[in-house]
């Protein structure tokens, strides 16, 4: 239940990231257009907090459960059917995909292995790639020659390269220009100037967090297009920066080796480790060129920005709480039985009870699409004989959970006899024999069981007698199916009392008849676990 | 001594083609400063001071150049000789260019370069020394 917790997370994250580019691209945009536009500075940690509220509120959206207002995509029941309880047992779990009209279902082991294999594959790959990465890097350290060094940075120069580029291990810094560029030094200083601005933003830091991300949604564009629009901003948040603390002639200076870098850039592709002078893309080349030139304009107010940031992570907030289970889980595990039963017990005398035989016809009953279904024609069928079948028990004195077990025996319908005598007939599902003792009339014309007060309250006379016999309500129960004979032979023969211990030992009539009645009696004392 | 300038010349880098140029001059003017390659350099190539200071600093930490402090600044000289370099140049072209093959190269010599009678000679008697020798 929890790896489906980490399912749920996964999934919202994935719609979040989505929104997550929209709104950035969104914020651009608009920023842009403004008369005091989003200094870029500002705008990056902007697009660092909506990346990190896409990836993370979906966590909290785990809390918020059932306050969902979309509707589930994907449901994983017990088993297919709750004819086939044996199955359920056995662990074969099924998860139902509903995409409107279309509905499939298959096995929940092959759904978790196949969507394990595919998702385990895709980071992998990913991970080679950043490993082939990594180990160029350590080739070029190999191979660069140092031009300086300054406490743990290191600028190294490369023939082999020919885009500036930095990148950070732990405890160093690195800045790698490409030896062409020692023979102009006004774009060497710019080159150096602007990688060491990447360093200073911890943009060579931020990076892992984000080839990490994609790695973990490599199958989703929108992750892959948020890392790059977060590297576009850190070149563009690093112009801005060199720009505005250099001398006024510096912009035509940077744009000059920006243009050199461009040109070189056209013939290089970028490594993942790597924060490189063209990061993002070349196509922003010439935004950026004119950004730099732009005669600096006042940005909007730092209040402004926050509050953008504010409402952005807000809606992500409120996106996180309708997404957060796309994939509902129908099973019952033992806690939540425990608690229904808690619940019942509070207002209850009957000795209702949760154990793993309950929790079994739980998930038969709950963790099964006909089986929920079966309930809830039932109790909708018991809706009209609810009043006189109450009437009744209270008259006689019973507890009134018992109006739970015509569930059981006939899902609240008044069947005629089969033509097997030993099976019942009516709403209380009496056999001939027992429905005679207690004066029913059963004859070719007439069949009193079918009259429900007539059998309701000779349902109530058999109850009450063996309630008087067995002083249990767990023994009459099980008396009710199996008869109060095979009750009193199992109590002689094995010396217990426990109705469970009998079923245990194999005296029962309908196989997990306690159990199921049980189950009933917890999910009527629960109604919330219906919807 | 020998052994050591072998020993190092199989890990050198190849030069670039700025690097060869400052190699050259060092090579013909012997020991030198910084400033006395600038100075050598054609006008035409308009290298700032640091950019030739960073070169030379480059060829030290590739093994061609070696340096000696020398007053204020420093003093630079060959570690390793233009003959050497020749040698080293050619095997690595017989190797990577001409398949391990240098009568390859000798025939493509031949083929490409308008020799003179002299230049001929001086290589057949170069090869007679090598094959009696």
């Amino acid at each position: 239940m929890a790896s489906l917790a980490l399912v749920n997370w996964y999934l919202c994250a994935n719609v979040l990231v989505i929104v997550a580019v929209l709104l950035l691209a969104g914020i651009r945009a608009v920023s842009r257009r403004l008369a005091r536009p989003i200094a870029y500075r500002h705008l990056l940690p902007l697009g660092y907090a909506i990346s990190a509220a896409a990836v993370l509120l979906p966590l909290f959206g785990l809390l918020f459960e059932h306050e969902r207002v979309i509707p589930h995509t994907a449901q994983v029941w017990s088993a297919s059917t709750m004819h086939n309880p044996a199955r359920a047992a056995a662990g074969d779990h099924r998860i139902v995909v509903s995409l409107a009209p279309t509905r499939a279902s298959i096995s929940l082991n092959t759904a978790a292995r196949v969507a394990g294999y595919v998702f385990a594959s895709g980071v992998l790959a990913v991970l080679v790639r950043i490993a082939i990465d990594a180990l160029a890097i350590v080739r070029i350290i190999a191979r660069a020659h140092r031009l300086q060094r300054r406490g743990g940075l290191r600028i190294l120069t490369l023939d082999a390269v020919s885009v500036p580029f930095s990148f950070w291990i732990p405890g160093r810094y690195f800045i790698v220009v490409p030896s062409a560029l020692i023979l102009r030094p006004d774009d060497l200083r710019m080159a150096i100037r602007h990688e060491a601005q990447h360093h200073r933003q911890a943009d060579t830091k931020i990076l892992y967090l984000y080839q990490l991300a994609r790695g973990l949604f490599y199958w989703n564009p929108a992750a892959h297009r948020l890392a790059r629009q977060i590297l576009e901003l850190q070149e563009f948040a690093c112009d801005e920066a060199v720009v505005r603390r250099g001398q006024p002639n510096a912009q035509a200076a940077y744009c000059r080796c920006l243009l050199w870098v461009a040109e070189a850039a056209t013939r290089h592709r970028q490594g993942l480790l790597r924060v490189g002078m063209m990061g993002g893309s070349t196509s922003a080349l010439a935004r950026r060129i004119e950004t730099a030139l732009e005669r600096p304009k006042t940005p909007l107010g730092k209040p402004q920005v926050a509050l953008t940031g504010a409402a952005a992570v807000a809606l992500l907030a409120g996106l996180s709480i309708a997404f957060a289970t796309p994939i509902q889980d129908r099973r019952i595990s033992m806690a939540e039985a425990q608690r229904m039963a808690i619940v019942a017990q509070r207002t209850s005398a009957f000795p209702i009870t949760a154990n793993e035989r309950v929790l079994e016809q739980l998930n038969v009953l709950l963790g099964t699409p006909d089986g929920r279904a079966y309930l809830r024609a039932s109790l909708a069928r018991m809706g009209q004989y609810k009043p006189l079948i109450s009437e009744q028990i209270e008259r006689y004195g019973l507890p009134a959970e018992l109006i739970a077990v015509p569930i059981v025996e006939s899902g609240y319908r008044n069947l005629p006899a089969g033509k097997n005598p030993r099976h019942g007939a009516g709403l209380w599902m009496f056999i001939e024999s027992t429905a005679r003792r207690y004066g029913l009339d059963v004859t070719q014309s007439t069949d009193e069981r079918l009259n429900v007060r007539g059998e309701t309250e000779a349902a109530m006379r058999l109850l009450s007698n063996l309630q008087l016999r067995f002083h249990d309500w767990n023994l009459t129960l099980l008396a009710y199916n199996a008869g109060h004979d095979r009750v009193e032979q199992a109590i002689r023969e094995t010396g217990s009392r426990d109705a469970w211990h009998l079923i245990q030992d194999g005296y029962e009539n309908d196989r997990d008849y306690l159990a199921r009645s049980m189950a009933v009696m917890l999910i009527m004392k629960n109604l919330a676990v219906m919807d | 001594m020998k052994k050591t300038a072998t020993g190092s010349r199989r890990n050198l880098k190849p030069l670039t083609a700025v690097e060869l140029e400052m190699m050259n001059v060092i090579w013909r003017i012997g020991p030198c400063s910084v400033a006395q390659v600038l100075e050598q350099l054609s006008a035409k190539r308009e290298l700032a001071y640091t950019s030739v200071s960073t070169i030379v600093r480059i060829l030290e930490q590739k093994g061609y150049v070696a340096s000696q402090k020398a007053g204020r600044g420093h003093q630079y000289s060959a570690a390793i000789a233009k003959d050497d370099y020749q040698a080293m140049s050619v095997t690595h072209l017989v190797n990577n260019v001409f398949e391990g093959t240098p009568s390859l190269l000798v025939r493509r010599l031949l083929d490409s370069n308008a020799l003179t009678e002299d230049e001929l000679a001086q290589i057949k008697s170069l090869l007679r020394k090598k094959g009696g020798g």
